[in-house]
């Protein structure tokens, strides 16, 4: 007799007797008695939440997530349909079809919520759900953090994902996080248009859907090849709810959910599963009706005591600049010489200067170099382009020397840690006097996310401003749109000739300035520029190409017009909570014929903690000269 | 004529995804709830690699920045590798971090991978920089090439329980 067979036959026995039907009508019986349909957990795990309109229903959209027809608004329903459903018999199905194996966190809960009763369960066996439970081998669970990454737009305000930890290995009792399982909660784009992404990212239009990837390739994926620091959290939950957690995920696995950029994101559903497996977390009404990646780090740290211990994996980067920073001065030369050759050359050759260094030295030389490489030309590195090429020889130079590499320990600075960041969002109040106005105005100013180079620097890139949906009004005899930073990012990684990156600086938005008349106007504006910044110790300095399309309805003149023009910032921190920059800018214009525009700005913010500052600024320009001074609460 | 623009726009979006939920549901209740192949994530990546990294980042499928050439990963089934499986995704996964962590003699990825293989790693680690050329160089760094001749040295050298 096959297998199948006897599971059918052992589900059946208990089936058709008179005590499943008892069973049944007891359970619905207590079931209603207790009103568990009203409790934490079943809402939880049908992902019931209060909508915009503050009415309840499920976050789930697809339909076969619900055994009810009324499901997705109705717990009730649900908890009775999911009651008669575990009791079905197996027979004429796939017993991985069968409820029980499709909602095993379900039916662990109303066990769970039943246990004081005696009553017989047809405990139905599922081998694949089994499968992944045993596969996973989860003992503890991390929430973790993939820090921002300006490259990509859809990861500039990072990433959340989970890690269930597996227990330590069977044979050395060690722990290999490498081969941990990841869970993802992603978008599945199907499009490379940007305007179209936006959209449907926004909107809710692309599917989301959880993922079951082996940690190694999230850390191949950021660490190596998008060169992003992962942090990650370990959480304080029992085993019970670490199983639970696994196989609630079995239950949201197969499904797709519409995945909403901005509020039920990536961040948002690690947070709604873990308070699906275990009701003592409570996060989700924590968090602000957006969530942003790193707030919900953040809230974890500061609101909850589920954050048991933190650890940081450091990027291919920020390795290779710890080696470098412990090569000596002889060592880095050679360093260079080698990269030099990587760049010109198709073979690489070694120095005399090289060679009689003690093998010590030159395992630290190629060490660094081996990380230079995957860093500098992670794409090359990939794809086995000519630089991999000659890294896999010198790779064989380097196994030919017995050394053991030198141990990189990166321990980051308190104010480098993400959950210690500033909130992302950003109220301000303050006045606002321009030349040639009788009045002062006051000024108003929302920020949505996330952080630009004035604010408290703590926990995030130095180097980097994204600004999301950043509004100032001014309010003197009318209310008027001072800016509008629709999209704002900034990145000054600094050149160096080992890494000659360039900086660069995007806007969308709308400026108000003045036109030829001295007249206030508005214009639309696309900025985009680039260069190179140059950085010594707390100070940095810009040279840019910026080029800039307007757009004026208002303008007297030609209504769409350009400039292109040199653009020179610096940049000091004076310490994480009072920073200062200026800049200047000259610009070519096409607007009626030539003109040339030329501004001055300095502005510079102090912060009395990280939720509360004061910012002052002046900027002198064509036609305005503006003075501002602006109170910053974040929220 | 910009609020026309912008209707047609929004006009063309919709139809995109109406299309595309018909398209999943469909997929969905052909399927069957998790049943064949379909479950969490049994990283189903299509021909192309480009799935694969809209599966992972958070994010956009241009820009693309990690791929896997070809699809060891869909050795999984419902988001768990199948037994025997998962040392080849691994060393696909980890080629480069692997040869690096040879070359040098050990590394957190080494050690996984015997781990994985149920040897010891600091043997493991020593055999593998000894071997270096033979696993990656010869191998041209083809992940079955790579793991045959991992096989082959660790056989010889005898460093492997069981």
């Amino acid at each position: 007799m096959n297998f199948r067979a006897v599971l059918i036959l052992l589900t059946l026995i208990p089936l058709f007797s008179p005590a499943s039907t008892d069973s049944i009508n007891g359970i619905m019986r207590e079931v209603e008695t207790r009103q568990l349909s009203q409790e934490r957990q079943w809402l939880k795990l049908l992902h019931f939440e209060k909508d915009f309109f503050q009415s309840r229903q499920s976050q789930m959209d697809s339909p076969l997530f619900f055994l009810s027809q009324d499901g997705k608004k109705n717990p009730q329903a649900e908890l009775l349909a999911t009651i008669q459903a575990f009791f079905a018999p197996v027979a004429g199905m796939d017993v991985n079809d069968h409820p029980q194996c499709r909602f095993p966190a379900r039916y662990r809960w109303l066990k769970n919520q039943l246990k004081d009763m005696a009553l017989s369960w047809p405990d139905v066996d599922c081998p694949r759900f089994k499968a992944f439970f045993e596969g996973i081998r989860g003992e503890s669970v991390s929430l973790v953090f993939s820090s921002y990454y300006l490259n990509n737009p859809s990861s500039a305000f990072g990433h959340t994902f989970l890690r269930i930890n597996k227990a330590a290995s069977l044979r050395d009792g060690k722990r290999y996080e490498l081969l941990d399982y990841g869970i993802n909660y992603a978008a599945e784009t199907d499009t490379n248009n940007a305007f179209l992404y936006g959209f449907k990212g926004l909107f809710g239009l692309f599917p989301g859907k959880f993922r079951s990837i082996p940690y190694y390739y999230k850390v191949r994926e950021y660490n190596n090849a998008e060169s992003r620091d992962l942090w990650e959290y370990e959480l304080s939950l029992p085993q019970s709810s670490v199983d639970m957690l696994i196989a609630h995920i079995w239950e949201v696995g197969p499904l797709a959910t519409d995945y909403w950029y901005l509020t039920e994101n990536c961040s948002y559903h690690m947070l709604s599963v873990l308070e699906a497996a275990d009701p003592s977390v409570q996060i989700l009404d924590k968090l602000d009706q957006f969530v942003i990646p790193a707030d919900t780090v953040r809230v974890l740290w500061n609101k909850t005591e589920l954050i048991k211990s933190y650890s940081f994996r450091p990027s291919v980067r920020q390795v290779y600049l710890e080696r470098w920073r412990l090569l000596s001065a002889e060592e880095r030369e050679e360093l260079e010489a080698l990269a030099e050759q990587l760049r010109t050359r198709d073979e690489i050759t070694y120095s005399q200067n090289f060679l009689t260094k003690d093998p010590v030295s030159q395992a630290r030389i190629l060490d660094t170099f081996i990380d230079y490489v995957d860093f500098r030309y992670s794409q090359q590195v990939q794809e086995a382009g000519r630089e991999e090429q000659l890294k896999l020889r010198v790779l064989a130079k380097r196994s030919e020397n017995p050394v053991a590499p030198e141990a990189v320990v990166i321990i980051p600075k308190l104010e480098e840690q993400p959950h210690l960041a500033h909130p992302s969002g950003r109220w301000g109040v303050g006045a606002l006097k321009q030349l040639g106005d009788d009045e002062t105005s006051i000024l108003f100013s929302h920020r949505f996310a996330l952080h630009d180079r004035l604010d408290p620097s703590w926990g995030y890139p130095k180097a980097s401003q994204i600004s999301f949906l950043d509004m100032d009004f001014s309010s003197g005899k009318k209310l008027e749109i001072e800016n509008i930073s629709a999209f704002e990012l900034v990145s000054a990684g600094a050149w160096s000739r080992l890494i000659p990156e360039n900086s660069w600086r995007f806007k969308l938005g709308v400026e108000r300035t003045r036109n030829e008349n001295f007249q206030p106007t508005h214009e639309g504006i696309v900025r985009l520029g680039s260069g190179w910044t140059l950085q010594k110790g707390h100070f940095d300095f810009s040279a840019q190409l910026l080029g800039e399309v307007h757009y004026g309805p208002h303008l007297p003149h030609d209504k769409l017009w350009g400039g292109v023009g040199p653009y020179l910032e610096a940049h000091f921190e004076v310490n994480p909570f009072w920073l200062m920059q200026a800049h200047i800018f000259y610009r070519r214009d096409s607007y009626v014929g030539v003109q040339d525009y030329l501004r001055t700005g300095i502005e510079s913010q102090w912060s009395f903690t990280k939720n509360l500052g004061i910012r002052l600024q002046y900027r002198n320009e064509r036609f305005l000269e503006r003075t501002s001074l602006q109170l910053f609460k974040y929220y | 004529m910009k609020i026309a623009q912008l209707v047609i726009a929004a006009l063309l979006v919709s139809g995109v995804a109406h299309a595309q939920k018909k398209g999943l549901l469909a997929e969905m209740s052909g399927q069957g709830y998790g049943s064949a192949g379909c479950g969490l994530g049994s990283i189903v990546m299509g021909s192309d690699g480009n799935q694969i990294l809209a599966a992972t980042t958070n994010g956009t499928s241009g820009n693309q920045t990690f791929g896997i050439s070809t699809g060891t990963l869909n050795c999984q089934q419902d988001g768990i590798f199948k037994s025997g499986k998962e040392v080849p995704a691994f060393i696909e996964v980890n080629k480069v971090a692997l040869a690096n962590d040879a070359a040098r003699g050990e590394g957190e990825t080494l050690a996984g991978l015997a781990n994985l293989m149920g040897c010891d790693s600091q043997a493991m680690g020593s055999t593998m920089q000894k071997n270096y050329n033979k696993i990656f160089v010869d191998t041209n760094m083809q992940p079955a090439a790579i793991e045959a001749n991992i096989h082959e040295v660790v056989s010889k050298n005898n460093i492997c329980g069981a």
